[in-house]
């Protein structure tokens, strides 16, 4: 892992030594900034992982550098110092964005501590955004995606009646509709937006979200409710973590309940990418997950 | 398709027909593997591999395999049988392919640990016939199911198929072949028991040139699936069915709308079009004869209200399926403005036997309004769960017990539920009422497409209310505002009352709640929405009050009226309900009798189902 930065701002000069001499030793990189604007400029030119902030510096100045270097850079932990701690100060400096309050006179742990709780968010806030920001990637901005719908279209000659199974047949190579397909489909086909948008919503076998690398239908038909088939869905639900109709967030599963699949003699039924077990009961859901894991 | 060419005549088919009989052997041994939903489920396509590598291994190529459609007995799945004998085993795995093939095939003896014992009698059956689950049934449109291989249709020809189609293009008048249809009296399977002959006749008479068919696949009812089984099973009689149709009406266009959870009939189906296109059963000039006709397959996307008629249309148009007012009725203004003619797969199946074998034969059968024979899904709390075909006017005593050999772990029969959320549940006191479409309405449900869930004991009837309501108020389209608000509303006190909330007045309130969807509705599903919640008012007051008043679920299913108690009488302490508890509720050293801590417990089940001394027991309690 790369050495994480830290920009200090402290005024007393003992102080500061005491801090580059700990976080340096707890294996930070530590940066030291003179005044308030160079702290700002330092931020703009070379943002470091999270900045240390001693809000009394001359003139008053703390409160304001502290909303500058925030809003300059929102999801930047700053962790504000104070000689004398006040409640009043605490929330004022709160309010200006800052990550945690803390005393001068409390030891270099604490600041360790919260440096280290600061730092894990912003580490998880940035996984997140990965995260997302591949989804989009997938979502929108895929050319081959796209050249693969185009293809399905081309099937039945962009023929509008056959707009449902296209729809179907986009579906199940992608996993699931993503808003750039149903706006592509729409321009392709000369159909409005709205009825495509309709269908993928009126129909349950569409989904507009990313489907599970597992998808796991529980049966909800009369003969599976009868025999307990509620009971596994809810099984599955505590297994996963997650309601029926979402994914779990590895991505890996989706948990969905169907309206019978017409194996009623085998109740209670579910299926996980087309492979039916029947039978079941509470106890067999985690053996079976486990072999999808 | 090797040994196929193009039918270019009537003649063409019978020389086909007779060649591939003569190439049969009727005494040859032939092995057919059930490859329906259910066996599929227990690993029957295994088997089927598994028996190709041992035949082959022995050097017994000759001897056919076959994976056929469903053989109805999905409880006792995997299904084998053996011709020409026809011995049946069930429950076969892969560790039995070795013996069935010393023995069976090449010696000819039954193996009988494979063999179907009779649990009341004790009886041993050797074949399919014996078994009492086969023995009363009386199959017309299953008659192909487990015999042929759906994915050949050489093997549909050689037991006949395409008769039928040669008889009507061969010698019959559209009018005829209407005539005949009204006289066997078939009436619509997919529900509300429409005269078959009559709907064909007036979407005859409609003066537009162009007209379509269309076969209902979209089998949403929940514990229905005789549907999904013809067309996995026999895609071909369908086919010849729409045809034969089609030419009686003048329809040049057919469609096939299969429901989206049935990928098996999907394929089933287009490879059987395939082949009807390729030797010209299908297509132009359908065997000489001058009729054109065709048939595509729209996939379905999930919606139980595309089981009506105009809601299906709209489908296949490519829009959602949302229904319009009738009239004007589908025989007058259809698919693209045009006369459609829908039937349900079950009813178009119906068709060939009828035009073989002829009318009177098809109306000696049943009862005084209802003829031939309907298919059931005989499922819930049954022992031999599976599809039947039994003749209208069967009791539902004889199909319960004699068919199905008696509800679960014998315990006492409730009610069976028929016609799917648009039916009802008749009480046990009723059994004996014989099943048909006016039998079935006297007793306050439909027939539906032929679904029977039998409760017991353990079955709340508020619960069932509750979930038909729930499944319908999901399935509502929206359209019109009683189904929509109507429907909701019931769902919203039927909760209230599971909850252990409800009030006194509840009862009263889904009345009048229940009469106002069933007038005011736009279309089936919401005039015949309240009918779950009206028959079991009518026959189950007592569970709705005891529910509401004592605050007690006689059925021990509501979770908010039960508690789960280990009774420490019969606690063997053997830990499994230990281990099975998600939340950790349960605890004690082993051969103790176990605690169960009420306040972790989520009443989810798991330690009941795993007990294996009834030792836990669901109690029901009083809440203040």
């Amino acid at each position: 892992m790369a050495v994480l930065s830290v920009l200090v701002l402290e005024t007393r000069k003992k102080h500061r030594d005491r801090l580059r001499g700990k976080l340096g030793a707890a294996g930070y990189e530590v940066r030291l900034a003179e005044s308030g604007p160079a702290l700002i400029s330092e931020v703009a030119a070379a943002r470091p992982h999270a900045v240390v902030l001693d809000i009394d510096l001359p003139g008053g100045d703390g409160l304001h550098v502290l909303k500058a270097v925030h809003d300059a850079a929102p999801d930047l932990p700053i962790i504000v110092e104070a000689g004398e701690p006040t409640v009043e100060e605490a929330v004022e400096v709160m309010r200006r964005g800052a990550f945690n309050y803390i005393s001068k006179r409390s030891p270099v742990e604490t600041l360790l501590h919260v440096l280290s709780q600061a730092l894990e968010r912003e580490r998880m806030e940035a996984e997140t955004k990965e995260k997302a920001r591949e989804h989009k990637i997938r979502t929108f901005d895929d050319p081959a995606s796209l050249a693969v719908v185009d293809r399905i279209l081309a099937r039945h000659h962009y023929s509008d009646s056959m707009l449902i199974s296209y729809m179907q047949d986009v579906q199940q190579e992608l996993r699931y509709l993503p808003q750039e397909a149903l706006r592509f489909i729409a321009r392709r086909l000369n159909v409005s937006l709205p009825r495509v948008y309709g269908i993928a919503t009126f129909y349950k076998s569409f989904s507009l979200k990313p489907r599970g690398k597992y998808v796991i239908q529980v049966c909800m038909g009369t003969a599976c409710h009868v025999r307990g088939g509620g009971r596994i869905l809810e099984s599955f639900e505590r297994e996963l973590g997650v309601p029926a109709g979402e994914t779990t967030y590895d991505e890996r599963f989706s948990l969905e309940s169907v309206r019978c699949v017409g194996c009623c003699g085998l109740a209670p039924v579910f299926i996980i990418n087309g492979k039916f077990y029947g039978n079941m009961t509470q106890e067999q859901v985690p053996r079976i997950l486990a072999k999808y894991e | 398709m090797a040994t196929t060419t193009r039918l270019a005549s009537l003649a063409d088919l019978e020389a086909l027909r007779k060649r591939l009989v003569q190439a049969h052997d009727p005494k040859a041994v032939s092995i057919s593997i059930c490859a329906g939903t259910g066996c599929r489920a227990h690993g029957s396509m295994d088997l089927f591999d598994e028996f190709r590598r041992q035949l082959e291994e022995r050097g017994l190529e000759h001897v056919e395999l076959r994976a056929t459609g469903c053989h109805g007995f999905c409880e006792r799945g995997p299904l084998v049988v053996i011709f020409p004998k026809k011995i049946f085993y069930h429950g076969v795995e892969v560790r039995h392919v070795a013996e069935i093939i010393e023995k069976t095939v090449r010696q000819g003896e039954a193996i009988e640990s494979l063999l179907y014992k009779d649990p009341v009698t004790g009886e041993v059956c050797l074949l399919e016939d014996e078994v009492p689950f086969y023995a009363r049934q009386q199959r017309i449109v299953f008659r192909n199911n487990g015999k042929i291989d759906p994915t050949s249709i050489e093997d549909y020809i050689a037991v006949g198929g395409y008769g039928a189609l040669a008889k009507a293009l061969g010698g019959m008048k559209p009018a005829g072949i209407i005539g005949e249809i009204k006289k066997s009296g078939l009436r619509g399977r997919g529900g509300a028991g429409f005269p078959t002959g009559v709907k064909w006749e007036l979407c005859r008479k409609q003066p537009s040139e162009e007209k379509y068919i269309i076969c209902n696949g979209d089998e949403g009812d929940p514990g229905a699936f005789m549907d999904r089984s013809i067309m996995e099973g026999d895609p071909h009689a369908v086919l010849e069915g729409m045809t034969i149709g089609a030419f009686a009406i003048g329809a040049r266009k057919g469609f096939i709308y299969v429901r989206a959870e049935y990928p098996l009939a999907v394929s089933n189906l287009t490879c059987a079009l395939e082949q009807s296109r390729e030797v010209g059963l299908l297509g132009e000039n359908i065997l000489g004869s001058g009729f054109d006709f065709d048939v595509d397959i729209v996939r379905g996307a999930g919606a139980f209200v595309c089981g009506e008629e105009t809601a299906l249309m709209a489908s296949v148009e490519g829009r959602e399926g949302r229904p319009r007012p009738r009239p004007p009725f589908p025989v007058e203004c259809g698919l693209w403005g045009k006369p459609t003619n829908i039937n349900n797969v079950e009813t178009w199946a119906n068709v060939p036997p009828i035009i073989e074998k002829g009318s009177d034969w098809y109306a000696s059968l049943g009862t005084a309004k209802s003829k031939g024979t309907k298919v059931f899904s005989l499922v819930g709390k049954v022992k031999n769960t599976g599809l039947i075909e039994v003749q209208m006017g069967t009791t539902l005593r004889e199909i319960v017990y004699d068919i199905g050999g008696g509800v679960l772990k014998d315990k006492e029969l409730k009610a069976v539920q028929t016609g799917g959320p648009s039916g009802g549940c008749i009480p046990a006191h009723l059994i004996d009422v014989p099943v048909d479409f006016e039998e079935l309405a006297k007793a306050g449900s439909i027939m539906g497409s032929g679904g029977l869930i039998v409760m017991d004991e353990d079955t709340c009837m508020v619960d069932v209310a509750r979930y038909f309501v729930e499944f319908l108020e999901e399935e509502s389209c929206g359209k019109c505002t009683p189904c929509r608000e109507g429907v909701k509303r019931m769902r919203e006190i039927l909760t209230r009352i599971c909850g252990g909330e409800g009030r006194p007045g509840d009862i009263d309130l889904l009345e009048e709640l229940a009469i106002a969807v069933k007038e005011a509705s736009l279309c089936g599903l919401g005039s015949t929405a309240p009918n779950p919640v009206l028959t079991t008012l009518n026959y189950f007051r007592d569970e709705y009050e005891a529910h509401i008043f004592d605050k007690r679920c006689p059925a021990k299913v509501c979770k908010a009226l039960i508690v789960y108690r280990v009774v420490p009488e019969k606690c063997t302490g053997c830990q499994r309900c230990v281990r099975a508890c998600p939340v950790n509720a349960i605890s004690g050293p082993r051969s103790q009798p176990h605690n169960l801590d009420q306040s972790k417990c989520i009443k989810c089940g798991a330690c009941y189902e795993v007990c294996r001394f009834d030792a836990i027991a669901g109690d029901a309690i009083y809440v203040e």
